[in-house]
C-alpha cells in the first residue's frame, strides 16, 4: 500500500470510521505499524473523526432530541403542558413518533425479533429505524437479498464510531433472512451498526 | 516510502536485525522497538478504546521477540505483518479475558469488547457530548454537512458523493478536509472555553465516541 493509494482512497478516514473492508484494513495496518507519517495522521484525525461520527449519528437518528425531551418538558410552564395534553385528548391527536421497525414477539426461541434491511440500500432520512431493547437479548433477522449465499456468516455489532461491541457467527440456510441470536451483547441505549462479514451494514437503535 | 517494509531496503534491514534478535543481543530489539513502537501503541489504543496501553505495548514486544526466537518469522521482509499477527493474538487474549470477567458464554459470543454498561453519570456525559457534537455539525455549511454525513456515516465513496452532489473530486476533498479541520477547531475551542470538556473528549477519544 502506497501513500498515494492511501490518499486517493481516503484510507485514513475510513479506517478511523471503521468502514474498511477486512483485507484493506489488514494491508493498511501492515503499512502504518512502521510508518510514522501515517501514525501521525491517524493520531491527529482520531478525535475529529470520532466527534464527526458522533454528530452525524445524532443528527441522523435525532438522538439528542430524545435525550433532551425531559429537560425541554421541564422548561415549559405547567399550564401550557396541561393545555397541550387537553388538546391532544380532546382532538385525539398524537405527537408524531419516529417510524420504527416492528418487533415481533413470537420467534421460535422466544427472543424478540428485530428485522434489519440493508442500510446502504434504504437508509435515507425518514426510513424506519429498527429498535432493540437495551440490556435484553434479541434475534436479529438480517436481509440477505443480493448477497452470494454462504454457509457461515460473520456478524458484528459496532457503535456509531466503529467500536466493536459484539460479534458472532451464524449458519446460512439459503433463505432471504439470516437469523442471529444476540444474547450476550448487553447493548446500552444508542445507535449501532450491524456488519455482515464486511459486505453489508445495517442500522440499529437500542433504547 | 517511509516505513514501507515491502521495499528491498526494509527487507535488508530486517534480514540484519532478525539474526541480532536470534543471537540474544539487544541492538536488534532496540531497532524493532524504534520502528514499531508508535504504530503498535496507536493500534492497541484504537482497538482497545483506551489510552492505557503501556502494559500491552510491553507485552507485545516481548511476544514478538519470543516468537522470532521460536523461529515463527519465516520471511524477515514481512515483519510488519508478523507484528500485526502478534497484535491480533494479544487483542484476542484481551477480549477473551474481558468476556470471562463479564461471565459471558462462548456459545453466545465469539468476541466482545470490554465495554461496561454506562452508569447514569456517564450516560449524562455522553448525552452532553452528543449534543455538543451535533451543535458543531449544524454550524457547518449545508454542503459540508452533507459531505460529512454521506462520507462518514453512510460510507459513500468520493465518486458517489461527487456525482450526487455535483461537485468535483478536488472540491470534495477540499470541503471534506476543511469541514474536518473546522470540526477539530471547534472541538478545541470548546475545550478552551469549558475545561471540563477536556475529560469528555479524552473519554471520547478513548472510547471512540
Amino acid at each position: 500500500m502506497t501513500h498515494s493509494q492511501i490518499e486517493r482512497n481516503d484510507i485514513v478516514d475510513w479506517y478511523l470510521a471503521g468502514k474498511l473492508q477486512p483485507q484493506v484494513q489488514a494491508e493498511f495496518e501492515d503499512h502504518f505499524l512502521a510508518c510514522p507519517h501515517c501514525v501521525e495522521r491517524l493520531e491527529q484525525d482520531r478525535r475529529p473523526v470520532a466527534a464527526i461520527l458522533e454528530a452525524c449519528v445524532a443528527e441522523r437518528y435525532q438522538l439528542e432530541d430524545r435525550e433532551v425531551w425531559p429537560v425541554a418538558l421541564q422548561a415549559w410552564s405547567l399550564g401550557a403542558a396541561l393545555a397541550g395534553v387537553a388538546l391532544l385528548v380532546t382532538f385525539g391527536l398524537r405527537p408524531a413518533a419516529p417510524p420504527r421497525a416492528r418487533i415481533e414477539r413470537s420467534s421460535p426461541d422466544r427472543l424478540p425479533v428485530v428485522e434489519l434491511a440493508a442500510y446502504r440500500a434504504g437508509g435515507g432520512a425518514g426510513s424506519k429505524i429498527p429498535v432493540a431493547v437495551a440490556g435484553k437479548p434479541f434475534l436479529l433477522k438480517l436481509d440477505l437479498r443480493g448477497l452470494s449465499p454462504s454457509e457461515i456468516y460473520q456478524v458484528s455489532i459496532v457503535t456509531e464510531s466503529g467500536e466493536l461491541v459484539w460479534s458472532g457467527t451464524a449458519a446460512g440456510t439459503g433463505g432471504q433472512w439470516l437469523e442471529v441470536p444476540v444474547r450476550g451483547a448487553r447493548l446500552g441505549p444508542g445507535a449501532f451498526f450491524v456488519r455482515l462479514a464486511g459486505v453489508r451494514e445495517y442500522a440499529l437503535v437500542v433504547e | 516510502m517511509s516505513g514501507d517494509l515491502e521495499n528491498p531496503e526494509s527487507t535488508a534491514l530486517w534480514e540484519r536485525v532478525v539474526p541480532e534478535i536470534l543471537s540474544g543481543g539487544t541492538t536488534g530489539q532496540e531497532i524493532l522497538y524504534a520502528v514499531f513502537e508508535r504504530g503498535v501503541r496507536f493500534y492497541l489504543a484504537h482497538h482497545m478504546r483506551t489510552e492505557d496501553v503501556e502494559d500491552k505495548v510491553h507485552d507485545t514486544f516481548l511476544a514478538v521477540v519470543n516468537a522470532i526466537r521460536d523461529g515463527q518469522l519465516r520471511e524477515p521482509g514481512r515483519m510488519a505483518g508478523f507484528v500485526r499477527t502478534i497484535l491480533e493474538r494479544q487483542l484476542a487474549g484481551y477480549f477473551t479475558e474481558a468476556q470471562r470477567r463479564q461471565g459471558l458464554s462462548s456459545e453466545d459470543v465469539s468476541q466482545i469488547q470490554p465495554r461496561e454498561r454506562l452508569n447514569p453519570e456517564q450516560e449524562a456525559m455522553r448525552a452532553e457530548r452528543r449534543r455538543f457534537a451535533r451543535k458543531i455539525l449544524r454550524g457547518l455549511p449545508e454542503v459540508d454537512r452533507e459531505i460529512l454525513m454521506r462520507f462518514y456515516l453512510e460510507g459513500q465513496t468520493a465518486e458517489q458523493i461527487c456525482f450526487q452532489l455535483g461537485v468535483s473530486e478536488t472540491q470534495f476533498r477540499l470541503r471534506k478536509n476543511r469541514a474536518k479541520q473546522r470540526f477539530g477547531e471547534l472541538v478545541r475551542e470548546a475545550v478552551r472555553k469549558k475545561p471540563g470538556r477536556q475529560l469528555l473528549l479524552r473519554k471520547s477519544a478513548a472510547s471512540g465516541h
